[in-house]
């Protein structure tokens, strides 16, 4: 069943160079340099990969000070029909044993994250009960690195499951949010929500073009961007990373709400497998999203069983969607002066009319 | 035959290939045939997108309205801040409404991702 497409892709060495410098290149000309491959190449793989996956910009949040919340709510109606509150990324249906649920998820200022709550709760009034609300003060996600081979191999995965074990064992600390007092400008952020949006080989200044040229608004230099770029937004960058997606009719996209006192450690272990996506770390509680091949979920299972660890929504499946917002993060700025502050963006509006 | 250097190979293969010219013949018929087809239902043509658009119209103005409002005792406020453009509607029942048109129902840049994190 592995064999299918990735085992053509994977077995091809100089894409596995190009995969596992992705981490770490800005641009497709310092990853050609990286991988020691031409440029046109890299280009050429990098369309391939594309094909069947998604290269994303993995920004430091705190650096920004900017959150992850998935909301996990249980409807009143079969069908949920909400107003995308400014912050939202996406909405998802779940469907558990015996319950459907929904999934928001959304990004927004830590400063303004009691106003969106209250702000999420408001619109789902009857419509829903909210189960619980986890705050990303960790954002982990999957990163091609050595148990990339494990796509090759599965046999190769008893020696990566050691280290999973380590992690485990090692990393269980609750995550520490200490959000960036500074508030960063409009360009900062039309470029991050830019790079969120079209992937981390994109070029800031089209970023800003794009954008804005949909408000009407006048281009700054290429070196004010340039400036802002390298200054402000690379400082709050961590990595890159390469998500391979599975064909759903074999292998379904899974959430994992995990309560209790080991549930960081077993979110960072559980993250390195291939498969994995993206998890957000609370203090005792984490939301993981996966894709977990079903010739690895028995060794997901051993791990998660050695964990002082609860999930009580089980594994649930996801009802394939992939509409997504990069939110207008830029729109949560106040400019006083010459210094920016986080305000919600309409309510700022009201105040001032009123 | 044609002995011109200038003449391209397609032309002489057109001049001399009976396989060549008998494919151009057979497209040139295909598309004179749909063109006949349309000429001769010209009316149920024009009819049906007439009744199409007619139907699609209907559907959309049986669809509730979100906010149903009463034309008396509403007043409306229009100005620009930020480089937008904002309608400030009150309502009867002493409710505001905020607009900025320019924003959209969209709360960001679309792209597809299936996690969406």
């Amino acid at each position: 069943m592995f064999k299918h497409s990735n085992e053509n892709i994977f077995a091809n060495k100089k894409l596995l160079k190009v995969l596992l410098h992705i981490p770490y290149a800005k641009t497709i000309r310092e990853l050609a340099k990286l991988a020691r491959l031409p440029p046109t190449t890299v280009q050429t793989i990098i369309a391939k990969l594309r094909t069947t996956g998604n290269i994303k910009f993995i920004p430091d949040y705190q650096y920004f000070g900017l959150v992850n919340i998935a909301t996990i709510i249980r409807p009143k109606s079969p069908l949920l029909s909400l107003r995308p509150i400014p912050g939202t990324k996406a909405v998802r249906e779940f469907k558990g044993i015996g319950f459907k649920a929904y999934v928001i998820i959304a990004l927004v200022p830590h400063a303004l994250k009691q106003k969106y709550i209250e702000k999420l709760k408001r619109e789902i009034e009857e419509k829903g009960e909210i189960i619980t609300i986890v705050e990303g003060k960790e954002y982990l996600s999957w990163k091609p690195d050595e148990d990339i081979m494990v796509f090759l191999d599965y046999n190769r995965l008893a020696l990566v499951k050691d280290k999973i074990f380590e992690i485990l064992d090692e990393r269980k600390h609750a995550p520490k949010y200490n959000p960036n007092n500074k508030v960063p400008d409009e360009i900062d952020l039309k470029i991050l929500a830019g790079k969120l949006a079209w992937g981390p080989y994109i070029r800031p200044y089209i970023i800003i073009k794009r954008l804005n040229t949909l408000e009407n608004k006048q281009m700054p230099p290429k070196q004010t961007v340039s400036y802002h770029y390298i200054n402000h937004v690379l400082k709050g960058w961590k990595y890159n990373t390469y998500l391979y997606y599975w064909s759903t009719s074999k292998v379904p996209f899974t959430a994992l709400y995990l309560r209790g006192p080991e549930a960081p450690a077993l979110a960072r272990a559980l993250i390195t497998f291939p498969g994995a996506h993206f998890s957000f770390v609370d203090t005792d509680q984490a939301y993981l999203f996966a894709q977990f091949p079903c010739q690895i979920l028995n060794d997901v299972f051993d791990v998660a069983s050695a964990a002082n660890v609860e999930a009580p929504l089980g594994m649930m499946t996801m009802k394939l969607a992939l509409k997504t917002w990069s939110p207008h993060l830029w729109k949560f700025l106040h400019k006083v002066g010459q210094r920016y502050e986080w305000k919600w963006p309409v309510e700022a509006v009201v105040r001032q009319r009123s | 035959m044609d002995l011109n250097p200038k003449t391209t190979i397609k032309n002489r293969l057109k001049s001399n290939n009976f396989i060549y010219t008998s494919t151009t013949k057979y497209w040139g018929i295909k598309i004179r045939s749909v063109k006949n087809l349309v000429i001769k239902n010209r009316k149920t043509i024009v009819l049906t997108i007439i009744l199409t658009l007619f139907l699609s119209f209907t559907t959309l103005s049986l669809a509730e309205p979100l906010v149903a409002v009463e034309n008396q005792n509403v007043s409306a406020q229009v100005w620009t801040q930020d480089g937008h453009l904002w309608i400030n509607i009150q309502l009867p029942n002493n409710k505001t409404i905020l607009i900025d048109p320019t924003i959209g129902d969209e709360p960001g840049i679309p792209y597809n991702d299936p996690g969406g994190g």
